[in-house]
């Protein structure tokens, strides 16, 4: 059989409506990227997370490679939402869904952040970090407590209608835990995983690579945890997913999506390609042409037992 | 403006012990490239290492399309390079970073290299032929001295010297400037090498006033500006390093 027509890409992650599954992780892609392909084309984009104040983040040094992946210990630098919202007519121009990543130290500031945002009346979507290992307030403590996650996203779906994306660590024991907590409270759908809490010793030195002691571990090296979390969520709650954690290439989104992913997300990759989403987006055409599917959502969570 | 290219290498040979030289063809990096900015080599179509790697620019070739650049073996990625053959093809982005800025009422420029450093610096005297150009290159020995002859060819005064004394003067770089700064009257000071070395030299620069640009190295992931990774601290806050430098101003730094 040859397909008449040109495959379906579009997806819907909780009421956004993206052109195709594939969106970028917050913190690895900026506008800058538009040096190298039209940001168009991606299904979604989210910007680095943002704060209510801007933050300075951590010492330096933040980052250091690992096999096959790196450590970073940012700590969420960002010109807190005043800032961010001064460059959202630059994101408004792409055309395609802004989800923003926000962060905090309290339920209250969430909330604060989502009716802030929610009012610009520009945006489409609001993921809630409540994974970060790399900042002392806030972060993972708080998505490591099915608890708190709970109550964060609750205050959060007081003060916006928008789709909430509850984006969770995979610091835990059992993910599925939170992502039924977030769901329970009211989250539109969940994004993970999250960086995996890691360190790097300098053996000449002595020292810690990274001034943070600790930083997160993202890249192909944690793909199979994040494809296995991804499983597990499917499988514990109806809210779609929105999956990520070392995606590099159309094979790496077709599998998040067969473990039940309705949209991937790029991140580390980025800086080893930054023209990877493109690429990712053109081959996803291809792939489906290939193998005679007419629709990317038929492939949603069909992963079968050998 | 940056841009990726798949660039074919034209050549890699080492210039001395752990010290090579590239040139890589990729016309619109080329095109662009101005003194002090720097591109970041993928070295191998794989994960590990998984990284780009910064590198300065050492000159450029508009004509031809080519750049050239100048590397000291590190680590997992430049052992890598290497052994990189003629006509294989690296994936490489840029010209990425501020670059160095010359002020126009400048006339007499003083640059001061150490090690891979002095690279960047001999591309900036190409570019400002038309200034009375000093030049001081520090070394360990005679063989890690570099670019001595891309200098001369910019009509720069060469000043050298080497901690084993083996050539020029016998001793750190400082001392030559101290030298220069006292005979001279510079207008601008750039500098390219270990961090102290450089900090040395803004010292220097501070005391008597005179303007100091020096280029910073960090570690860098998107080498874009949009990660945060690479960031140095100045006055203002933290800058990142890979668009806000790798140019400073060292009056402006906190180090
Ligand atoms: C703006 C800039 C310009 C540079 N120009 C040159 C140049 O012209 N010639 C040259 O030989 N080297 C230059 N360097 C340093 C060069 O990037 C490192 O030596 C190189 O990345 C080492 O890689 P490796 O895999 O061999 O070493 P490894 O130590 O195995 O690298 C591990 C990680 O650390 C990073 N890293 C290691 N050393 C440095 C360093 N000094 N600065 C930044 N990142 C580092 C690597 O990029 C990699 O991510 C420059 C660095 C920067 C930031
Ligand atoms: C440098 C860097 C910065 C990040 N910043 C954020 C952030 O601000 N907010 C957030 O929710 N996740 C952040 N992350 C996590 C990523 O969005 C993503 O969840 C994680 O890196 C796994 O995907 P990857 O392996 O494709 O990078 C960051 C990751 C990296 C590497
Ligand atoms: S390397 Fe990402 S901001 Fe400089």
């Amino acid at each position: 059989m040859k397909l008449e027509t040109k495959p379906k890409l579009e997806v819907n992650l909780a009421g956004i409506k993206m052109k195709n599954p594939v969106t970028v992780a917050s913190g690895t892609f900026g506008l800058q990227h538009g040096q190298f392909f039209d940001l168009s084309v991606l299904g979604a984009i989210v910007p680095k997370g943002i704060t209510l104040e801007p933050k300075e983040g951590n010492p330096t040094p933040r980052i250091i490679e690992t096999a096959s992946g790196m450590l970073n210990a940012i700590g969420l630098q960002n010109p807190g939402l005043e800032g961010f919202i001064d460059t959202l007519p630059a994101y408004e121009k792409l055309n395609t869904p802004i989800i923003v990543n926000i962060s905090a130290g309290s339920a209250e500031d969430y909330a604060k952040l989502a009716e802030k945002l929610t009012k610009t009346g520009k945006i489409h979507g609001i993921e809630i970090n409540v994974s970060c290992p790399n900042v002392k307030k806030g972060g993972f403590q708080f998505g490591s407590d099915p608890k708190e996650t709970e109550n964060i996203v609750k205050t959060v779906r007081k003060a916006t209608n928008l789709p909430i994306i509850t984006k969770l660590t995979p610091n835990v024991t059992d993910i599925t835990e939170i992502a039924k907590a977030a769901e329970s409270a009211g989250s539109d759908a969940i994004s993970l995983i999250n960086t995996l809490l890691g360190t790097s010793i300098n053996t000449k030195t002595k020292k810690f690579n990274l001034a943070n002691v600790t930083g997160g571990l993202s890249g192909p090296a944690v793909k199979p945890i994040a494809l296995r979390m991804v499983w597990q969520c499917y499988n514990a709650v109806k809210i779609p997913i929105l999956g990520m954690g070392g995606v590099a290439n159309v094979t790496d989104v077709i599998e998040f999506m067969l473990a039940g992913a309705t949209a991937v997300a790029v991140g580390t990759y980025n800086f080893v390609n930054p023209k990877v989403c493109e690429e990712i987006i053109l081959g996803l055409s291809d792939y489906l042409i290939e193998n005679k599917i007419d629709d990317i959502n038929n492939l949603i969570g069909k992963v079968e037992k050998v | 403006m940056l841009t990726i290219e798949n660039a074919k290498i034209v050549t890699n040979q080492e210039l001395t012990r752990d010290y090579f030289v590239m040139t890589l063809n990729c016309p619109k990096i080329s095109a662009l490239a101005r003194p002090g900015q720097f591109v970041n080599i993928h070295v191998l179509e794989n994960t590990d290492p998984l990284l780009r790697r910064p590198i300065s620019i050492y000159d450029i070739d508009k004509s031809k399309g080519t750049i050239k650049i100048l590397y000291f073996i590190k680590g997992k990625g430049t052992n890598i390079l290497k052994n990189k053959k003629e006509e294989e093809i690296l994936s490489v982005t840029g010209p990425h970073g501020n670059g160095f800025v010359v002020h126009p009422d400048s006339k007499n420029i003083l640059l001061v290299g150490g090690g891979f450093g002095t690279a960047p610096l001999a591309f900036l005297a190409k570019e400002i032929k038309e200034k009375n150009i000093f030049t001081a290159i520090g070394g360990r020995t005679k063989d890690l001295i570099f670019c001595e002859k891309d200098f001369k060819d910019s009509g720069a005064k060469v000043f050298i010297s080497t901690e084993d004394g083996s050539y020029g003067e016998k001793g750190l770089v400082t001392e030559n400037i101290i030298k220069i700064l006292n005979q001279n009257k510079i207008d601008e000071i750039f500098t390219v090498g270990p961090s102290l070395m450089m900090k040395a030299i803004a010292e220097i620069a501070k005391k008597r006033n005179i303007p100091c640009h020096v280029s910073l190295e960090e570690r860098m992931a998107c080498g874009v500006g949009a990660c945060y990774g690479c960031v140095c601290k100045t006055k203002k806050g933290y800058e990142t390093v890979c668009t806000q430098g790798p140019v400073f101003d060292s009056g402006e730094l906190e180090w």
